[in-house]
């Protein structure tokens, strides 16, 4: 018995020497249509054009392209995969645009999910010219990119969120290059910049009277804190507007914060990111506002007494728009220097130009009044 | 005299007879869930498509889908559920623990740490091994708890309640270190280690499938050769000694290839869990405790668990790969539940 199990190892092993030693698949490429780019990985990555499918890590990666190539990609998309708002942007590209592109009526699934596995046979099966993800770890995704490429389907790897001020336009002339829309791409970034330009022309960062800012993460309750950021992404930008996040270098990247030290710290603002965005109603931003507002010794802190609470859309720190937040949060810091800015007002321009949806269907910001 | 004699030996060989052919049934068995597993899959390939590929006669296309995505990680189904079978039945056996699997003695914390450390603090270990940080920092990680362990063993001429208890605070050591890690962790690298810390096949490929098969048959040829011993080991430290066995030395060695199997099952797809467990009880209430078919029975019946479980990972939500360590706990739980309930005598 023994002597037979042996064997039918010995087979199985036969069989997988035999796939060890398999070469991988090569395809033919006409040169003509070929699109050569380094992504943000610094992947030398060649695209067969013309693109005519094109997959989507997630929703906030397929605006990106949106942005910078406009409706057309919207009709080339073929699936975007998962995660915690997929199904709902999903239903508002559909509700808008599925007269047009009937394939957002039934985008099949691909899996994906935060750092959830990709169905990789799914993938292939979809059989599309380019996937591209915005992913802040590269290394984690490399063998699911590898096998892809073996596949004859090449990955493009973004990553908006490494230094919000540079890299979404660093990503935004990497899309205008594999589509051809470098004028766009350029025309998007001017915009960009001319809002960092004007934030930059304030020279907040010799301020003396710099306010103290403490931010959160929304997801958190009255009797639970969630975590906050004591460095990188929206720790970045309140320093770039100019202000002083109370969490800095307290603790980990996102630990929570020591409510203790935030009450004795008392600080001038407080932030909040939360689930605002496309389709969550105003009376919801508060609640989380109202919800925080509750706990322990948060009716005596400044910020909360003089309505210096506000609500930003988490994710905004880490895509194309991280201008909005910056230019949001300096007006809030130093209101007499943006007095003739208004950013809401651009970022509904910036709606208006490159967004595929409008600004009106979703919230932007919430403050708390009436306490 | 004769008759006696003759009597006994045919109750024995129908026995061994019963026995033999559970072992061969539950072979075809997994070899049937081995095929269906590679015919199955969300790239849409029909039958007639994927027998092609498997002869290499389809598209480049339909030829990678079957042969770098579907068969390593069906074969790894098979080779990851009978590495993770046999563990549990070594350190069932060594610890005389009904509770024991491969994870136990802190071995699987001590994986998750090696991970923690590569996934949020991208620190490697081993310096220069690039995207195989992960695995290089769970499998030493593994080993160093199974090193502290033995020579822990050795020192006090520890039985095997300290052994367990040493174990558990191993195991609580580990596990605080990995809160630790993920209570610096940014919010996009602990989703990642939650996902890796469910369990997975999806990340297997050929090279890792030759490693896992070498190791799983090299343990299994270790422990079936000391298959007596091992059976011996069922009894009290006391019997087994008077047997001529030295338990303590047997316990170490086995408890260095447990670990030797635990750390490249979990380095490679995660923590599985419950298939450790489950697999050597179901076993043992087929052969009992005679290490010639309860080592291979365990190995059999975890690869099936998990081949099975591989199967329903990609069919319940099409599209989607489930984490592999879900199924085999959501489903696998009430259904040994219900088992052990409808077996009235114990059979621990």
């Amino acid at each position: 018995m023994r002597k037979s199990i042996l064997v039918l190892l010995l087979i199985l092993t036969t069989f997988i020497a035999v796939g060890c030693s398999k070469q991988p698949a090569v395809n033919s490429i006409d040169d003509e249509s070929l699109i050569t780019v380094t992504d943000m990985a610094g992947r030398e990555v060649a695209i067969e054009g013309p693109i005519e499918r094109i997959l989507f890590d997630q929703w906030g990666c397929a605006e990106i392209v949106f942005a910078v190539v406009g409706e057309e990609a919207l009709g080339k998309t073929v699936a975007v995969g998962n995660n915690k708002t997929s199904e709902f942007m999903k239903s508002l590209y559909a509700d808008k645009y599925s007269g047009k592109y009937t394939q957002l009526k039934s985008l099949p699934n691909i899996g994906g999910g935060g750092g959830g596995p990709f169905d990789v046979e799914a993938i292939i099966a979809l059989k599309p010219d380019v996937f591209i993800i915005n992913s802040t770890d590269p290394g984690g995704i490399a063998e699911m990119v590898g096998t892809l490429e073996k596949a004859g389907i090449p990955s493009i790897i973004l990553n908006l969120a490494a230094r919000p001020m540079e890299t979404p336009q660093i990503g935004i002339e990497l899309i205008g290059n594999i589509f051809g829309k470098e004028e766009r791409a350029q025309e998007l970034n001017n915009f960009i910049n001319t809002q960092f330009e004007l934030i930059n022309s304030k020279n907040l960062s010799e301020r003396t009277d710099k306010p103290t800012v403490y931010m959160e993460k929304g997801s958190g309750s009255a009797d639970k804190y969630d975590s906050t950021w004591a460095s990188g992404s929206w720790s970045d930008i309140i320093e770039y507007a100019g202000g002083i996040n109370i969490a800095a270098n307290t603790s980990g990247s996102s630990a929570q914060i020591d409510p203790e030290y935030l009450i004795t710290s008392d600080p001038d603002f407080i932030i909040i990111a939360g689930a605002l965005g496309f389709g969550e109603d105003i009376y919801k931003g508060t609640a989380v506002l109202d919800e925080y507002a509750k706990r322990v010794g948060w009716d005596k802190l400044k910020a909360v007494r003089e309505n210096n609470y506000y609500e930003l859309p988490h994710g905004y720190e880490r895509n194309q728009m991280t201008f909005y937040p910056s230019l949001f949060l300096a007006k809030l810091f130093y209101p007499a220097e943006f007095a003739d800015t208004n950013p809401p007002e651009i970022l509904k321009e910036y709606f208006d130009r490159y967004m595929l949806l409008d600004y009106d269907e979703g919230v932007w910001f919430v403050q708390r009044k009436d306490f | 005299m004769d008759k006696t004699v003759q009597a006994g030996r045919e109750i024995y060989i129908n026995i061994v007879q019963k026995k033999i052919t559970i072992i061969t049934a539950l072979i075809f068995v997994i070899l049937f869930s081995l095929v269906i597993n590679i015919f199955v899959g969300s790239a849409g390939l029909t039958l007639s498509e994927t027998v092609a590929a498997i002869a290499r006669q389809a598209d480049d296309t339909s030829i990678l889908v079957v042969w770098d995505i579907r068969m390593p990680v069906a074969l790894s189904a098979v080779f990851i559920g009978a590495a993770l079978g046999m563990a549990g039945c070594e350190m069932q056996t060594i610890l005389r623990n009904p509770m024991a699997s491969a994870y136990t003695l802190g071995l699987s914390s001590a994986a998750s740490f090696g991970a923690a450390l590569a996934i949020v603090l991208r620190f490697s270990v081993i310096p220069g091994v690039g995207n195989y940080m992960l695995i290089a920092n769970s499998l030493l990680f593994t080993m160093l708890a199974a090193g502290v362990i033995i020579a822990f063993s050795k020192k006090s001429g520890a039985d095997r309640g300290i052994i367990i208890l040493f174990g558990i605070a191993l195991n609580f050591l580990f596990g605080s270190l990995t809160t630790l890690i993920k209570y610096v962790a940014n919010e996009v690298d602990l989703q990642s280690f939650v996902f890796w810390s469910f369990g997975s096949l999806t990340k297997m490929n050929w090279e890792k499938l030759a490693v896992t098969v070498f190791v799983t048959v090299l343990c299994f040829i270790i422990f079936a050769r000391k298959a007596w011993k091992l059976t011996a080991m069922s009894l009290s430290d006391t019997n087994a000694l008077s047997l001529g066995i030295d338990v303590n030395q047997v316990r170490r060695n086995t408890i260095f290839f447990v670990a030797l199997l635990a750390a490249t099952t979990v380095s490679f797809a995660g923590t599985i869990g419950f298939v450790g467990l489950v697999a050597p009880h179901l076993a043992r209430m087929i052969s009992g405790e005679d290490q010639r078919y309860f080592l291979p029975l365990s190995a059999l019946i975890g690869a099936l668990i998990l081949s099975l479980a591989s199967i329903l990972c990609k069919i319940l939500v099409p599209g989607t790969i489930l984490p592999i360590g879900l199924i085999t706990s959501i489903i696998g739980i009430p259904f040994f539940t219900a088992l052990i309930l409808q077996r009235k005598r114990s059979y621990m």
